[in-house]
């Protein structure tokens, strides 16, 4: 009910912002709809530190663009949940966009993803993580939404896990079904016009991310964040991500995540 | 000797007039960041014949000059644009016309381009002039529509020179449908 009325006020709230404010779309805790650039490649560095659990988490990811609609992202997880520093599993991510809806300073755009994740982790949590900590596939959609420089996206998935890797099945009870979904919101603080590509851009971000299991269980965290590109290519990302209601074992449901990412164009 | 740089002096200036594409200016669609902005930006200086391009981030503009000027190609600017992630809005080349007559559904074989003149009034085009292209992808939707209602040509629809088309070819079959703001 807490969540329902949340999600609530947050999409009134949008709607009141999208009309006066400004944004970006290149959100912290979720993917746009919208892809990068054909025949470039990104590198991207994202470090996330749980002060619950004391537990650390660095996940380099290549990302490359093959067209306008197609991208794909190859994620290493690697943590400090066994003790040391060690790789736990990977992630490939793949997304397709079919829509695209443009006009002067704005757009619509929808596209669909699927996640594919193998990881070797003990399953100590009834929360399905397929970015962390198991192995399973999600497919999902996502609708964009650029109107001036406000950005709000909206995704819905499905997640189905699979047994971890070698002996760590998932246990009795814990569902492995699950329907997720995120809303997120971007606004553009600086600079307030643009002369040239060198100018440092700051972006402020708002975001939701739900789940809701086949057995009653779920989850809702929001994630404000700060970014800011330096050179119209290189892009710096400074999030927390906090639980606001929870009925699922997690284990590290609150953490703060820092993201370094470079963008190299036409280099395919 | 002042008679020799005289000359000189006007064949380099009669070199200038005469090349007739000076530029083209492309407005894109679905944006608002610098970083997409760049993303097209790029893409546009990766196209060989490209010589320089002038970016207007805050309109999402481009003026777009080339190092031949007989090998324009409005197809690959349009490419680069949708390749980057977006879409054009408007694709106006800056030309210099000698009393090029044109009438509404007039070819010109024009710098090795076909161009095919919808929703014009008879008129004789001099000196320097922009020039839209009003092809599909070219402009929005609702313009589009609006000029196919000036010409019953299949090659509006297709690009392609057809049986309507009246006119040498150009570096390809391709033709480019024009239309004056």
């Amino acid at each position: 009910m807490k969540s329902k009325l949340f999600c609530l006020l947050f999409i009134i709230g949008m709607n009141g912002f999208i009309t006066e404010s400004k944004a970006q779309e290149l959100f912290v805790f979720s993917e746009p709809a919208s892809n990068m650039p054909a025949k470039s490649i990104g590198l991207r560095m994202s470090h996330w530190e749980n002060y619950d659990s004391n537990m650390r988490q660095t996940l380099p990811e290549f990302m490359i663009s093959f067209s306008k609609n197609l991208m794909l992202h190859v994620e290493g997880n690697f943590g400090n949940r066994f003790g040391t520093y060690q790789l736990n599993g990977g992630l490939l991510y793949a997304k397709y966009k079919f829509l695209n809806n443009d006009q002067v300073k704005s757009h619509f755009r929808m596209a669909t993803f699927l996640k594919v994740s193998q990881n070797r982790g003990d399953i100590n949590q009834e929360e399905l993580s397929i970015t962390n900590r198991n192995s399973g596939v999600e497919i999902g959609i996502i609708a964009t939404k650029l109107l001036h420089k406000t950005a709000l996206s909206g995704s819905v998935s499905i997640s189905q896990l699979f047994h971890n890797q070698v002996y760590f099945d998932r246990p009795i009870g814990y569902t492995s079904k699950a329907l997720n979904y995120s809303l997120s919101y971007g606004r553009l603080i600086l600079p307030k016009k643009y002369k040239n590509y060198k100018q440092i851009n700051m972006n402020l971000m708002f975001e939701m991310m739900g789940q809701q299991t086949l057995n009653g269980k779920s989850y809702l965290d929001i994630g404000p964040s700060v970014q800011f590109i330096f050179n119209s290519q290189t892009r710096v990302d400074i999030g927390y991500k906090k639980q606001i209601q929870n009925n699922m074992t997690r284990y590290a449901p609150n953490a703060l995540m820092i993201r370094i990412e470079h963008l190299l164009f036409n280099v395919l | 000797m002042t008679k020799s740089i005289l000359t000189l002096i006007l064949f380099i200036s009669s070199l200038h007039i005469n090349a007739q594409i000076q530029s083209v200016k492309i407005v894109a669609a679905g944006l608002t960041c610098s970083m997409c902005s760049k993303a097209i930006y790029k893409s546009l200086t990766n196209i060989s014949n490209v010589k320089n391009v002038e970016s207007d981030i805050e309109n999402s503009a481009y003026i777009v000059t080339f190092k031949d000027t007989t090998m324009v190609n409005p197809d690959a600017l349009k490419s680069a644009v949708t390749d980057a992630g977006f879409s054009v809005a408007s694709m106006k080349i800056n030309a210099i016309f000698h009393n090029k007559k044109i009438s509404n559904d007039s070819h010109l074989l024009y710098e090795g381009l076909n161009l095919h003149f919808i929703n014009v009034k008879e008129q004789i085009l001099n000196g320097n002039i922009a020039i839209t292209i009003t092809d599909k992808d070219f402009i929005d939707k609702k313009s589009y529509k609006k000029n196919a209602a000036f010409t019953k040509s299949k090659c509006y629809k297709t690009g392609e020179k057809a049986d309507c088309c009246k006119i040498e070819n150009g570096i390809s079959n391709r033709v480019y449908h024009i239309t004056l703001d």
